[in-house]
């Protein structure tokens, strides 16, 4: 059982400077998130021995560097967006060939058999790749990286192509099969779904650099970047502490944020803070109806997105934030887009923490 | 969609054009004798030799195109697209010319020349010359035809394989070969038409000995001066076996299914 260790560093295909570095335990699954470009998929062909790393980068499986040996060697299967199958080849003839890279041919049969057993996919043995659905395919796909000889497996947005319940039913058997055989899994995403259900930790790159690395919980309790934030469905602001008055927190709109000092020595806490609240923390009324709330300002609906019994109220103003309510209160309050509401925010839905660039 | 009047009257004159002087050879076929003409050992003979060297040229080309293929596809920057410029050069070369270049590279007085008949080796008007200019005209069709198809299928599949543990060699005779295997028989087929009907190459480098380098087109041009029946009759035969191998081209074995 064995830990993948990357670390890379200098400038990778396609020009993104790399600067990432993380472990992933055997049991870990670890979801890279970013915005396109961020270099996500770079990351994955550098651990799969696909691109050249440059001098000072450095990838590992159980201690065991590999930054030397090309991609047949490494025991690192990817499994693309696309499954890109030879299309005249049935799935058991794929299957037979990758099992016969490291099994004789009696013992590749056999392995061959196991893997289809487990995936599922028996009945698919004598079917040429290219009659196979998306989803039929990817599950093929991620048959042959099963069947190849792993130390870790890497899966590049793997669900992109796929229609959601397709997606999910492959998410699902993902998580089984990786549950059951305790190697790591580093796979790329653009849906926080994939991330909530399927991860177990979180990649935060952005330009090519790792901005965050935590557990799923950790990263969305507290997020560190607006991207992370977005994409995980919470509210962060960047705000600054003013040290004469401990609870009060100064956003670069200069609007000041009222937040529970709770006793502590405002001098030994970090002046530089995110500030983080789930859209549901948000409360939203018309007109100027006083309440016990400290925060509340005046903002506009730019749109509106329905959730659900949940709609999503993009408000803009001096903190430009997602205000989650429910549909029945979006039709009592009457409101539409363009409306200018009073929202509110509770001092002790805050979540503060330190600003990464500062590190204080 | 309907196409405009204007696209229909140059299909027509095209297909008129192509097709007017076949049907002329084929109306002046003497039919009757045409069994008599195909056993004769200059008609048949000829057929025989040809089909044996276009299957060894052809064998020989493959042998030589598709690893240069293989290196072409993988390669980028200015070295690649010169060499994809000279081994493109014999299909526009008059085969007369590469006869003559196969000759002055070969023939006696030639450097590899000299150095092949110290080795007991004589090339110039044996059959070896008639495989040797084949695989000159044929090997282009080869290298292109499968450099095209290997550039427009990419490397994905061979990084895939490359992850799951096959060697480079092994990723391309398992996975990037059968992936490409309609353009490949396409090559192949394409190769083999060229070098059945090679003549000029073939007249120069390895004269009209019958039975030893009397191809079927030079025979053809022999028979012309003195037997024009069988001229006609073996023209016809030619006619219809690149027929065939132009109709095997568009069977859904060798499409991959898409016509």
């Amino acid at each position: 059982m064995t830990a993948l260790g990357a670390h890379m560093t200098g400038s990778a295909s396609r020009g993104i400077a790399l600067d990432v570095q993380f472990t992933v335990n055997p049991s870990d699954r670890l979801a890279l998130i970013g915005p396109n470009g961020a270099g996500k998929t770079s990351v994955l062909r550098l651990i799969a021995g696909l691109d050249t790393p440059r001098p000072g980068s450095n990838i590992s499986v159980g201690g065991a560097p590999l930054t030397q040996l090309p991609a047949w060697k490494r025991r690192i299967p990817l499994v693309f967006p696309e499954p890109h199958l030879p299309p005249t080849q049935r799935v058991g003839t794929v299957l037979n060939h990758i099992a016969r890279t490291h099994h004789g041919r009696t013992a590749a049969t056999q392995h061959v058999a196991a893997i289809l057993d487990r995936t599922g996919l028996t009945s698919l043995v004598d079917r040429r790749t290219s009659t196979l659905s998306s989803g039929q395919a990817t599950r093929v796909a991620i048959a042959c990286a099963l069947t190849a000889p792993h130390d870790a497996l890497l899966l590049d947005e793997p669900f992109s192509a796929l229609d959601t319940a397709t997606a999910a039913e492959i998410r699902a058997a993902v998580r089984s099969l990786m549950a059951a055989q305790n190697t790591p899994l580093v796979f790329t995403t653009h849906h926080p779904l994939d991330v909530l259900t399927l991860a177990t930790h979180v990649a935060v790159i952005e330009e090519g650099t790792l901005i965050q690395y935590g557990t799923v919980e950790d990263v969305s309790r507290t997020p560190r970047s607006a991207f992370a934030a977005r994409f995980l469905g919470v509210n962060i602001v960047a705000a600054q502490r003013d040290h004469t008055a401990p609870d009060q927190l100064v956003l670069s709109s200069g609007h000041i944020l009222a937040s529970v000092a709770e006793g502590r020595d405002a001098s030994t806490e970090p002046s530089h803070v995110w500030v983080s609240f789930r859209p549901s923390d948000i409360t939203v009324s018309r007109g100027s109806t006083a309440t016990s709330q400290r925060n509340q300002w005046a903002a506009q609906v730019d749109h509106i997105e329905i959730l659900g019994s949940l709609a999503r109220l993009h408000l803009t103003g001096p903190l430009p934030v997602w205000a989650d309510i429910t549909v029945d209160a979006l039709l009592d309050l009457r409101i539409t887009e363009g409306d200018t509401v009073t929202a509110g925010l509770k001092a002790t839905s805050l979540s503060i923490y330190a600003r990464g660039d500062a590190h204080d | 969609m309907p196409t405009p009047v204007s696209s229909r009257i140059g299909a027509t004159a095209a297909v008129v054009f192509l097709v007017v002087p076949l049907v002329a050879l084929l109306m002046r076929v003497p039919w009757l004798r045409v069994p008599e003409i195909l056993v004769d050992p200059a008609v048949s003979g000829a057929l025989g030799l040809s089909l044996r060297t276009a299957v060894v040229s052809t064998m020989i080309a493959a042998l030589l195109g598709v690893p240069c293929a293989w290196w072409l596809a993988a390669r980028t920057g200015p070295l690649r697209e010169a060499v994809r410029v000279v081994v493109s050069v014999p299909l526009v070369l008059p085969p007369v010319v590469a006869g003559v270049a196969l000759l002055y590279a070969l023939g006696r007085g030639s450097f590899l020349g000299d150095v092949l008949s110290h080795a007991g080796v004589s090339i110039a008007y044996t059959t070896s010359a008639v495989v040797l200019a084949q695989t000159f005209v044929a090997l282009p069709f080869i290298i292109t035809t499968v450099d095209a198809a290997l550039t427009a299928h990419g490397h994905r599949g061979e990084e895939v394989a490359a992850t799951l543990g096959f060697t480079p060699r092994r990723a391309f005779f398992l996975i990037t070969l059968p992936t490409i295997r309609p353009a490949l028989l396409t090559a192949l087929a394409l190769g083999f038409a060229r070098a059945l009907g090679e003549f000029g190459a073939t007249l120069t480098v390895a004269g009209a000995i019958a039975g030893r380098t009397q191809t079927l087109p030079v025979a053809i041009n022999a028979l012309l001066g003195y037997d024009i029946d069988a001229a006609l009759t073996a023209a016809a035969l030619m006619l219809v076996i690149a027929c065939l191998i132009l109709g095997l081209l568009r069977t859904p074995a060798l499409t991959g299914g898409v016509r």
